[in-house]
């Protein structure tokens, strides 16, 4: 016992040690068998002592008696847990740096329709970001881009790798809506009048819509061979063909029941993204079978009249109403590594703590169409995972080790680099009264 | 014969007086001046009569009023018959004859990126500022306005107090009747008042560009105003001197500073009724308010202000209902104003509040006499109504013995009417101003309705017209034999019909014309068939037409449906938490924040406000309240050490470098629905500070969050006052774009320069005013609030909380207060204090930060969650804080995180938002912690704060309940019930269901900033 203890702590130390500059990981290369856990696999049983063998990157057993390989490496894990790695589903990680910095924004490219753009070629496998987000159990993300109406291709990332192609699990995954605001707003921050408003949002509607007619005329040229090439049109080809997703980024009511219309038109697969007023018509989703994955529920509540806790009780209602749904943070990179604790705060708020852990794992998996490969702990998937000191909704949790397809990932970051560097100053000096746990 | 006598006096006086200076051009015009008015029904005031009687008029002014008068042969003579006569109106203050302000550009800009300090022209011997302009004489710039005349004509009005448009100090009024022709003679009185308005100025120089700005430099320019009459009173006696600078803007204000003149305010909300109020009280200014018609929600405060009103009649379109997603954007409080808002007038009267209507703020002047009428018909008197047209402006103004009733000796300012003023189908036919005849609308000469006989050309046949409707608008049927027909119908004037009609079915070929004068029992006329043959008509009236009895119902008037909440709209309460003696939690898990820890099954005694006892097993005194605590746990009311909620119209006074002026004690916002939203978090202190924009900001307020109070009693009176120092990237505009790259300090150099540029200042005004204070013969100190906050830091009055990121500037601000021996109280953000946390330490600085922010600017690449924990090791105070309106609403959760990154004690973590922030604002023996004897301010929980499971379910402030989750369940409903309920009124009330107005322009309630500014507007406004 003790010296499995010791063979522990040497694993884990000499990972810090090798890899303080965040190294990727190496590709699995012996079979690693994460014993006496508590294994969440999601979709299946919770194994109270469990054990997981994951080998070339999948995994190839789960259950309290798993037969463990000789080679296999094992890591007693003393009943801490294990789960699947969460996935952040509206994600910039990699896309922007600092939001105030222009030259560190990658997200949104000029001009109003981009569906050729590829979010997956302008991320920065070496940006400051990844391992903080990874470090928190965020071991995929939906990474999207941003502006514009048509803002351009999302893709699945895994925060770990040489380069973004190592990176991406899933391109493209989507295509990435900004649905037109359908009311009038008279702020001053608002430069034009509502007229104007209602003008450019009339045009910018009749222009989505010719994209997707476009598109579908451009197919029928490219078939008989003479349409002249338009990178715009044609990489339309999987989204008016309903063989990918759309994500649509709208939270007023008014812009849900109008992407929801557009999507039935064009007979295509929507999902909503953001997601404020869903609870206003959750019929229309139910029955359109539209998931949707929840990006404000940190927010304040939009209308003053709204209940205080309305955002929060988001995720409870439409689990309610049976409506497929995830929790994500959009627009600020260096939250998403929190995002769980939201999910924990909505599990204050009626959600049954299961859905909220499915909601960031299987559920986004499913919403993504990435689900035969990730979002829950079953053999043949990914070993794609991570093992945590307790609850990941609880903020008091830790994660301790965590492996995408099998490779162990640094946990480290600028973060505890610079957390060691200053305990050093403060330990040299002599005025360090506690240490750090 | 005293009448007469009267009379003969008046027209010597007519004869033997030249009124104007003008040169006449041409030929001189001297109308006939002597008027009698027989036959009327005369309103002498709002509470006497004359059924019927006559007036009579000579030069422009009442001679005579009476039942019977003798009326002079000279006199021109009108019958009145059918009318009645009303004193002319008199609004008390609105924009008539004034030149029109600029138009700034549609949609404005951000007053953080756009509104900058310009540099100052100087201009004369005017104020430095803009918008600082008493000199500004309406009197002066007075010149009538023909269409705008006439239309306050058509409401009954025949005077007005002109006041100046522009500025934030604008100037003086002037009451002029609404009359054409020459300009002075409409003048009756310059320099009536003098015009403060908190509106933010759109010509404004970028400063003030937040409402505390505004207060500010009128506070500013009223001492510099006292200052520069003593200073020139020094000058006179001792001119060995330097002079003071000569300002004409200042020396006009001395009436008002002196009380000779009175100082109207001009308040868009009732929030800034009662800092208008502060103010005035604050300078002992005699003033009168130009309210909003929001006066309903804070009746009792505004009443204690003991000052009239000059009030709006500006009730709100109904909301935009029609469609439930429409309904949705309507917010709780805007149904309720659009329901209360018609009984406001009727509020005000009824605690005894003086005020005059007035056509100013309507969007549509038109609109002013239906909106009186609604609030007559909502309750509001007549009589009283009546007086806030005539009487009571006539005495604010301070012009009783001009204008006001129809009296001997008064002007001959009159509204004729054919019935009550206060009846929706009475028309106004002419105004008398000075004696001169306005009409308005005339009324018909004759009446055309009944049955006629017409022959029309050679036909045999006679037809019948059947003349039907309204005397002014009538409707006519033609019929022969059993065939009808409807004419379409211009008309020309009282007794000329116009019409043409389709001839066909009484064969007569193609469209018909005809002109018909009507005379009274006959009429003649011409026109011309489809065929183009002329023909003749004539007329015979048969049946002469009989009013039917009114026989509609009278509409019937909805009151208000619900009762005022404080703050007026969701989440109100109807009157604010009450004490009691005693509360007992029973056995819960009490987190004490002091060195006792957490306590298990241990009961919390609340005494009167305070803090009991913390026992086991405490008996429950006699009429204790019992709350059965078992399972949950209580801390102590969390604090927010860096907040911007509850706070009016703007956080960042980021017009100048330097802005250590204002104060957001200045601007508290008892409305925002943020306090409520945080209390359901547990939050029960907040320490308000001003934005970043600037080296040197404005003041802080420490509040408490007692939901529904008044802006006054959130203050935590003890509280030290602080202000707010910004260093790094903020206050040298580094993200504010290009537009702005040349307002001192552009680096952070700069940055230490000017706040020792301005602690050195400080120290020479601190000596030039102890110097001035030995030598009376010298002009005094100018006092300089800007410099008398820098010289409390200086005297220890008044802590610095100084927004920091990284450890250079920190460190340079630490340095600068060893050389100026000032004590930092904390450094806000201070990302990168984890650098230097032994020299906090040192300085016993506290750290307020957040828990985990970074990455969104260059300045906080290396901010890292493990901060906090690092700081606490080396023996920092620290603290977690919001700087969000949102994450306030959290802090327990902030507080976690120096758990998980770090491994902080669960005690030490929750110390983080308890007596941690308790010990930086200077307050730790008040709050912060539960110990006996401190403010009974508690939150329970429903689980250990710390876990992301946790609700709070009830909060407490000076052991009263401001927040009780079973409470809030009730409140939704509530909501939920009242939207409904005036949606369904709205609906119902509305004319025409196809209009579609705008939304109602309300003033904002709900603000949200960060420490850059505004980041966005709570609710849809």
């Amino acid at each position: 016992m003790k010296t499995l203890k010791l063979f522990f702590t040497i694993l884990l130390t000499s990972t810090i040690l090798f890899s303080s500059d965040q190294i990727p990981g190496k590709k699995q290369s012996k079979p690693i068998a994460l014993t006496n856990g508590i294994i969440h696999t999601i979709t299946g049983p919770t194994y109270s002592k469990g054990t997981i063998l994951f080998e070339n990157g999948k995994i190839t057993a789960i259950g309290e008696n798993v037969l463990i390989p000789a080679n296999a490496e094992k890591i007693d894990l003393y009943g801490k847990h294990v789960y699947p790695g969460l996935i952040s589903a509206t994600s910039l990680v990699g896309l922007v740096e600092l939001e105030a910095i222009r030259s560190t924004r990658d997200n949104i490219e000029t001009g109003k329709f981009n569906p050729n753009v590829r979010a997956e070629i302008s991320v920065n496998p070496d940006g400051d970001l990844i391992p903080t987000t990874r470090a928190n159990g965020f071991l995929l993300t939906h990474t999207m881009p941003e502006g514009g109406i048509v803002s351009g291709k999302s893709a699945v990332l895994k925060m770990d790798g040489w380069t973004h192609e190592d990176m991406t699990l899933d391109a493209p995954t989507g295509l990435v809506i900004n649905w037109p605001n359908m009311r009038t707003s008279q702020s001053q921050f608002v430069r034009t009048t509502e007229d104007e408003q209602k003008k450019e949002r009339e045009k910018d509607l009749v222009a989505l819509r010719n994209l997707f007619e476009d598109a579908k005329a451009y197919q029928l040229l490219k078939k008989n061979g003479v349409a002249k090439t338009d990178l715009k049109l044609e990489s339309m080809e999987p989204f008016i063909s309903g063989k990918k997703l759309l994500f649509v980024v709208a939270n007023d009511q008014l812009q849900i029941e109008a992407a929801v219309q557009f999507a039935k038109e064009q007979g295509v697969k929507i999902v909503i993204v953001g997601g404020r007023d869903a609870v206003y018509v959750t019929d229309l989703l139910k029955k359109e079978n539209v998931p949707v994955i929840l990006s404000e529920i940190y927010s304040l509540p939009a209308r003053r009249w709204e209940d205080p806790d309305y955002n929060w009780e988001l995720p409870k209602k439409l689990y309610d109403s049976g409506i497929q749904f995830s929790i994500s943070v959009q627009n600020e990179n260096s939250q998403e590594r929190n995002t769980a604790f939201y999910a924990g705060f909505a599990v204050a708020h009626g959600l049954p703590a299961d859905e909220a852990l499915r909601s960031l794992t299987i559920n986004a998996a499913k919403i993504l169409g990435i689900e035969n490969k990730v979002g829950s702990l079953e053999v043949g998937k990914d070993a794609t995972l991570f093992v945590s000191t307790g609850d990941p909704l609880e903020v008091m949790s830790n994660v301790t080790n965590a492996y995408i397809d099998g490779r162990i990932v640094d946990l480290t970051s600028k973060h505890t680099i610079l957390r060691d560097k200053y305990i050093r100053k403060y330990e040299d000096l002599g005025v360090l009264k506690k240490k750090l746990n | 014969m005293r009448n007469i006598l009267t009379f003969m006096f008046a027209c010597c006086w007519l004869y033997n007086s030249s009124a104007q200076t003008f040169p006449v051009e041409g030929i001189r015009s001297n109308q006939p001046g002597i008027h009698a008015l027989t036959n009327l029904t005369i309103i002498i005031s709002p509470t006497k009569r004359i059924d019927k009687g006559t007036i009579l008029i000579s030069d422009g002014v009442i001679r005579e009023v009476d039942e019977n008068v003798t009326i002079p042969v000279n006199a021109r003579k009108w019958d009145c018959t059918g009318l009645t006569a009303y004193a002319g109106f008199i609004d008390a203050s609105n924009d008539y004859g004034q030149p029109k302000r600029p138009q700034p550009t549609p949609g404005g800009g951000s007053q953080f990126m756009m509104q900058q300090s310009q540099p100052v022209v100087p201009r004369g011997s005017l104020y430095w500022n803009n918008g600082i302009r008493p000199e500004f004489s309406a009197s002066e710039n007075f010149m009538p306005d023909k269409d705008a005349a006439e239309k306050l004509r058509a409401l009954g009005f025949t005077s007005v107090n002109s006041s100046p448009i522009s500025g934030l100090i604008k100037g003086t009024s002037a009451v002029v009747n609404l009359g054409e022709g020459n300009t002075h003679s409409q003048i009756l009185n310059s320099n009536v008042f003098q015009h403060i308005s908190f509106d933010r100025e759109p010509m404004s120089q970028g400063y003030p560009n937040s409402l505390m700005g505004i207060i500010s430099i009128v506070r500013q320019t009223l001492l510099d105003g006292e200052w520069y009459s003593k200073a020139q009173a020094a000058y006179k006696k001792n001119s060995t001197q330097q002079k003071q600078e000569e300002n004409s803007s200042l020396a006009a204000l001395d009436p008002s500073l002196t009380n000779k003149q009175k100082v109207v305010f001009e308040a868009n909300d009732e929030l800034n009724l009662l800092r208008a109020g502060s103010l005035a009280k604050e300078f002992a200014l005699s003033y009168i308010l130009r309210g909003n018609g929001f006066e309903y929600r804070r009746i009792a405060a505004i009443k204690e202000l003991n000052v009239p009103i000059i009030l709006p009649i500006n009730f709100p379109d109904a909301p935009n209902v029609e469609t439930p997603q429409l309904a949705l954007n309507v917010e709780l409080d805007d149904l309720r104003h659009w329901d209360f808002a018609p009984e406001n007038p009727l509020k005000l009267k009824n605690a005894n509040i003086n005020f005059a209507f007035t056509t100013s703020q309507l969007k549509d002047v038109s609109k002013f006499r239906e909106n009186v009428n609604l609030a007559v018909s909502r309750g509001l008197k007549k009589e009283d109504a009546l007086a806030s047209l005539t009487t009571i402006p006539a005495e604010l103004l301070g012009i009783q013995n001009l204008v006001g009733t129809i009296e001997i000796g008064k002007i001959a300012n009159l509204v004729l009417t054919n019935g009550d003023y206060f009846t929706e189908k009475t028309k106004i036919r002419e105004t008398w101003i000075a004696g001169k005849r306005y009409e308005v609308k005339a009324a018909p000469k004759i009446d055309p309705r009944g049955t006629w006989s017409v022959q029309l050309g050679n036909s045999i046949d006679t037809l019948s017209f059947e003349i039907t409707g309204e005397v002014e608008s009538p409707a006519v049927t033609i019929s022969h034999n059993k065939i009808k027909v409807k004419p379409t119908i211009t008309k020309t004037d009282a007794s000329t019909l116009i019409l043409s009609f389709s001839g066909d079915s009484l064969n007569m070929k193609g469209v018909v014309r005809l002109t018909v004068n009507v005379e009274k029992n006959t009429f003649a006329g011409n026109g011309e068939l489809g065929d183009g043959t002329q023909i003749f008509c004539t007329g015979i009236l048969k049946n002469a037409f009989v009013e039917k009895p009114d026989t509609t119902k009278p509409k019937l008037v909805e009151k208000s449906s619900f009762e005022i909440v404080y703050p007026e709209g969701a989440f109100g309460y109807s009157k604010p938490p009450e004490q009691p003696e005693f509360v007992l939690f029973k056995n819960a898990t009490v987190w004490t924040s002091e060195d006792a820890g957490v306590l298990q099954n241990t009961d919390l005694l609340l005494e009167e406000g305070k803090i009991k006892k913390i026992e086991k097993n405490i008996p429950a005194p006699k009429n204790a309240i019992v709350i059965d605590a078992t399972g949950k746990h209580i801390t102590p009311g969390l604090i927010d050490c860096h907040s911007h909620a509850a706070i009016s119209d703007g956080v960042n006074e980021s017009g100048q470098a330097i802005t250590s002026e204002v104060r957001i004690a200045d601007v508290i916002n008892s409305d925002d629905m943020s306090i409520y939203r945080q209390l359901a978090g547990g939050l029960t202190s907040a320490n308000l500070l001003h934005g970043s924009a600037n080296a040197i900001g404005g003041q802080n307020q420490i509040i408490k969050l007692r939901w529904s109070l008044l802006p006054e009693d959130l203050k935590i009176k003890e509280a030290k006052s602080g202000i707010k120092f910004a260093l790094g990237e903020n206050p040298k505009q580094s993200n504010w774009g290009d537009m702005n790259t040349t307002r001192y300090p552009q680096t952070r150099m700069g940055v230490e320069q000017i706040i020792r540029d301005e602690f050195r200042a400080a120290q020479d005004y601190k000596l030039a005013k102890a110097n001035s204070a030995k030598n009376p013969n010298l002009i005094p100190v100018r006092t300089d609030l800007e410099l008398e906050a820098l010289e409390e830091i200086l005297d220890g009055k008044r802590l610095v909380h100084a927004h920091s990121y990284r450890q250079d500037e920190i460190l340079m601000l630490v340095r600068v207060s060893d050389d100026f021996n000032f004590r930092i109280a904390t450094f806000q953000h201070v990302l990168e204090g984890y650098k230097i946390a032994e020299e906090l330490e040192k300085h016993k600085i506290g750290a307020s930060c957040f828990s985990d922010w970074w990455a969104y600017k260059y300045e906080v690449v290396d901010a890292i969650p493990y901060a906090g924990t690092i700081m606490n090791n080396v023996g920092v105070n620290v603290s977690f804080n919001s700087d969000s309106n949102e994450m306030a609403r959290r802090m327990n959760l902030e507080a976690a995180k120096a758990v998980r990154y770090g491994g902080m004690s669960e005690v030490d973590a929750l110390n983080l938002i308890t007596i941690n922030p308790a010990k930086q604002l200077q307050l730790e023996n008040k709050i912060g912690s539960l110990k006996v004897g401190k403010d009974a301010d508690v939150a329970m929980w429903s689980a250990s704060p710390l876990s992301t499971t946790a609700i709070c379910e009830q909060t407490w402030i000076d052991g009263r309940k401001y927040y009780d989750r079973k409470n809030d369940d009730q409140l939704k409903i509530e909501v939920a019930k009242q939207r409904t309920e005036l949606v369904q009124k709205v609906l119902r009330t509305k004319k025409s269901p196809t209009s579609t107005p705008t939304p109602p322009t309300l003033p904002r309630r709900s603000y949200s900033y960060d420490c850059d500014g505004e980041i966005g507007v709570g609710g849809t406004r």
